[in-house]
């Protein structure tokens, strides 16, 4: 056991702690002794000690190794040996002793005189080198050598005394070898994380001095006043207020204006003169020493400790397979979109929602669209994640194959405290059996690619087109992206799409390679890398009930049963019942078999339907335990290519026209009412008067009257028709061919029926 | 503070009770075990209606015995043809079966499926028994 001593700290625990006695420095082979330096007094928890104290290194003394064992093994006993602890500046290398800083200070300035250290190392190497090359501590300790050696070596050197040489023999032996062990320990003085306080002022004298203005250096710090000056820090930095504010109040707290002097007002000082005072530099300083920030002051504490974090790695550290865990983000686009409809109407930016893998950064799932980010808007990311991406390509008009975009859900969804936190969604992700984790305020490193990522997309997909915002605010003098905005969201989505591919297929990614992956020869691009993982089976488990995560995701809008289909019903209206958005009707050969447009014949039925507000085509019923996908019927062919929010827009612009031509359709109808009415009266007042000519009512209502009255009249338009007078008045257009019998007849019932029947036969040669 | 007081409480009435009082932090698991079993971890669907349970024994049965002499990839793809197992499924039982413990394999040391199996005899769980609950499973 004793082999193990050399080098060791002897220490003493007491009631108030524990204080190192000694460091072991040889431990007798032939003799049963360990022999021990007293470590100089005034070392940590000796503040007090004088210089001569931690000057002075004492005689090395011995201690049997027998009662030391029985010491060190008695549980109750105050003694242990522990590591003994460096002084920093052991760690210098002569490079670093010459240049006065090293490596390992991270640039940490301090005002020591290094290189004279060095100096007084090679002075007492000198001394004690033709000991130490010689002599070991064998001979020197257990041999009792010495003493004679370093008076013998003192004589040589011609010092009076052997007091140096025994110190740095001393100090050598103490330092157990150690090449530094030589140094002077300057740096030691005092006690580590103590303040030291000059006598006398410190620094540069100032200008009133240097001008000879004044003679006074100013204000010596002392404990107090430094005291004082961290208070007036805690207490006047605030957000707000700057540090040399802070600084002014302090002063006028704690070092006011004597009450003699006094301006030339009378009034008095605030402040006392600056050579009484402490400097702002000083109050800066005395803010430093106790680590207070003024960038921590201003952000609050909180917040700063939250930016300016160490962080314990990177986020995936501890991801092993794919699909471990999916990180979703969302950010607006940097376009300036116009609306489908017309090119002139600006719409707002569109915001674009991306699921992406942990393990290789692969985008596995994209939402882009007007609404702005929520839960719906999130869930619809995490369900394009899982679905497949040549059917979601093909509708914004890219066409891919299947392996350039993987669709895989994720096991684990990692969120910002935000959009997804919601009962909705926590419960939506649970129960397609995803887990969700939140993201703390200002924790952006624990989603750094999906975070980083974001610029590099903006980049390709939205800077460069026309009305591009570039993620920047609109400098002085230039154009508003409004002015020069033309292209709509669907004309933007397939530069979205491009970007999204070129990440995952093409981005050189060779960090991400391991060694099995160079063994095999794998690219390194996303793309690859992500086949690989699952060609090899590193893949956790996926949710894979793409059915529940449908009927989970998308948004319900509330709808309702009609004979022809189901119509949607408008979610923005709020009356109630609310307005149906026109044209927006579903139906399927499923929901005609399965009697409930008959049933909503009989009257309006309520429901639900599934929708994806940028894909209007179809939507989902969920009805009798299974969801069925319901199509859209439309005439328009090119109605699919808007999202909800822009056929809602329309719908409302259609809306407003009408409510421009109200007023005259109203002014339309009243006339034609009225009109109605005066042509009532007169045709009244003139059967009347017909009715009075005859004497008699006539029975000219019944059916047989009737349909005489009819071939009268058919007659008599026949004849307006052909230019004739239908009264026999005169002709004014030439006759028509035939029997010319009107004067038999006179025109009478008989004759207009024949001359209809003729017309009739007439028009039917012709045609 | 709260935490602590209530630590503290707990400490006094195991002490009180006879009984061992442990603060499992997470500290006690080593962060590659965490790391796999959270990889490993499978969905309760998957455990309820898409594994066969006999068949999952089966293959972890295979699975060990081939495990000697090849690698994890190769014992996989040997236990998968053997037990008959749908080719897609067989990642999904060889997950179920690491973390049922139906596979002897060492999961505070990362998974390699180019290596041959590296195989735990139980010490892991032995250790933590013995650090959480003072005694051998």
């Amino acid at each position: 056991m004793s082999a193990d001593w050399f080098g060791k700290v002897i220490r003493m625990h007491t009631k108030d702690g524990f204080r190192d006695l000694g460091r072991i420095v040889h431990v007798g082979r032939d003799q049963p002794y360990a022999y021990w330096i007293p470590l100089p007094e005034g070392r940590p928890g000796k503040p007090e000690a004088s210089r001569a104290k931690v000057f002075h290194i004492r005689a090395p003394q011995r201690w049997r190794k027998a009662d030391l064992e029985a010491t060190l093994a008695d549980s109750s006993a105050q003694y242990t040996l522990v590591n003994f602890t460096e002084p920093r500046a052991w760690r210098y290398t002569d490079d670093e002793l010459r240049r006065g800083h090293a490596h390992a200070d991270l640039g940490e300035k301090h005002r020591r005189d290094t290189s004279g250290w060095l100096k007084k190392r090679e002075e007492q190497k000198a001394w004690i080198e033709p000991i130490t090359s010689q002599l070991t501590s064998y001979e020197l300790l257990e041999l009792g050598r010495l003493t004679e050696e370093v008076r013998a070596r003192a004589q040589t050197l011609g010092h009076s005394s052997s007091t140096k040489v025994a110190r740095a023999l001393r100090l050598h032996l103490l330092g157990c070898g150690h090449p530094n062990a030589l140094l002077p320990g300057w740096g030691e003085c005092g006690c580590p994380g103590e303040e030291k306080f000059p006598l006398r002022k410190c620094g540069p004298r100032p200008r009133r001095v240097k001008r000879k203005h004044s003679t006074q250096l100013g204000l010596v710090g002392t404990k107090t006043s430094r005291r004082h000056l961290v208070d007036g820090w805690r207490r006047y930095k605030r957000p707000g207020t700057s540090e040399y504010k802070a600084y002014l109040l302090t002063c006028k707290e704690y070092w006011p204006g004597s009450t003699e002097e006094r301006d030339a007002n009378g009034k008095r000082y605030l402040l006392a003169a600056p050579e009484n005072r402490p400097t702002y530099g000083e109050f800066r300083s005395a803010g430093k020493r106790q680590r207070l920030n003024a960038t921590a002051a201003n952000m609050s504490d909180r917040v700063h400790k939250l930016t300016a974090r160490a962080l314990r790695g990177k986020f995936d550290d501890r991801l092993v397979a794919l699909g471990q865990l999916g990180l979703i983000d969302s950010t607006s686009e940097d376009q300036t979109p116009v609306s489908s409809i017309s090119r002139l109407n600006v719409v707002s930016s569109t915001w674009r929602t991306i699921v992406m893998e942990g393990k290789v950064g692969y985008i596995l799932g994209l939402h882009s669209g007007f609404e702005l980010p929520s839960t719906m808007t999130s869930l619809l990311a995490i369900h394009n994640a899982g679905c497949d991406k040549v059917a979601f390509c093909a509708e914004w008009g890219v066409s891919i194959e299947k392996d350039e975009w993987y669709s895989l859900t994720c096991k684990r969804i990692r969120a910002d405290h935000g959009e997804l936190k919601s009962e909705r969604g926590i419960t939506t992700l649970n129960q397609v059996e995803c887990t969700a984790e939140f993201v703390h305020s200002y924790g952006a490193d624990h989603k750094g690619p999906v975070e980083a990522g974001h610029h590099s997309m903006h980049r390709r997909a939205d800077h460069d087109a026309a009305g591009s915002t570039r993620g920047q605010r609109q400098e002085r003098g230039e154009p508003r992206p409004e002015r020069s905005a033309c292209r709509t969201h669907r004309e933007n989505m397939p530069f979205v799409i491009r970007s999204i591919l070129f990440h995952n297929n093409e981005e050189p990614v060779p960090h991400l390679l391991t060694m099995d992956m160079r063994r095999d020869g794998v690219k390194p691009t996303r793309k690859a890398i992500f086949e690989w993982y699952v060609r090899n089976g590193y893949v956790a488990s996926e949710p894979w009930n793409m059915a529940l995560l449908r009927t989970r995701c998308l948004p319900r809008l509330s709808a309702r049963i009609y004979r022809d289909g189901i119509h949607l019903v408008d979610p923005l209206d709020t009356h109630r019942p609310a307005r149906l958005i026109p044209q927006l009707r579903y139906t399927s050969e499923w929901l005609i078999r399965s009697g409930l447009l008959e049933r909503a014949g009989r009257g309006v039925l309520e429901c639900e339907v599934m929708l994806d507000p940028n894909r209007l085509s179809r939507c989902y019923f969920d009805h009798s335990g299974a969801l069925h996908e319901l199509e859209r019927r439309t005439s328009d062919p090119r109605a699919n290519e808007v999202t909800l929010y822009e056929h809602l827009i329309v719908a409302e612009d259609d809306r407003d026209a009408v409510d421009g031509m109200k007023a005259r359709l109203e002014e339309t109808e009243a006339g034609i009412v009225a009109d109605h009415r005066g042509v009532n009266s007169k045709a009244k007042a003139a059967k009347r008067e017909e009715q009075e000519k005859a004497g008699k009512k006539r029975s000219g209502s019944g059916p047989r009257q009737k349909r005489a009255n009819r071939k009268v009249e058919l007659q008599r338009s026949g004849l307006a028709a052909l230019g004739l007078d239908p009264d026999g008045a005169g002709s004014k257009g030439a006759k028509p061919e035939g029997p010319d019998r009107s004067s038999d007849c006179g025109g009478g019932p008989e004759y207009q029926a024949d001359l209809s029947d003729y017309l009739a036969s007439q028009w039917r040669t012709h045609e | 503070m709260r935490i602590s007081e209530r630590i503290e409480l707990e400490r006094r009435y195991s002490k009180e009770v006879g009984a061992k009082h442990v603060v499992i932090d997470g500290t006690q698991f080593p962060g590659e075990l965490t790391t796999n079993l959270d990889w490993l971890c499978p969905l309760r669907s998957e455990l309820q209606q898409l594994l066969c349970p006999r068949r999952l024994q089966d293959y972890a049965a295979h699975l060990m015995r081939h495990a000697t002499n090849e690698t994890l990839a190769g014992a996989k793809t040997m236990a998968t043809e053997l037990s008959g197992v749908p080719k897609e499924l067989a990642d999904n039982y060889f997950r179920a079966a690491a973390w049922l413990s139906l596979i002897d394999i060492d999961l505070s040391r990362p998974v390699v499926f180019s290596l041959p199996l590296r195989r735990d005899f139980a010490r892991l769980k032995e250790r933590l028994s013995k650090e959480l609950l003072g005694a051998a499973p």
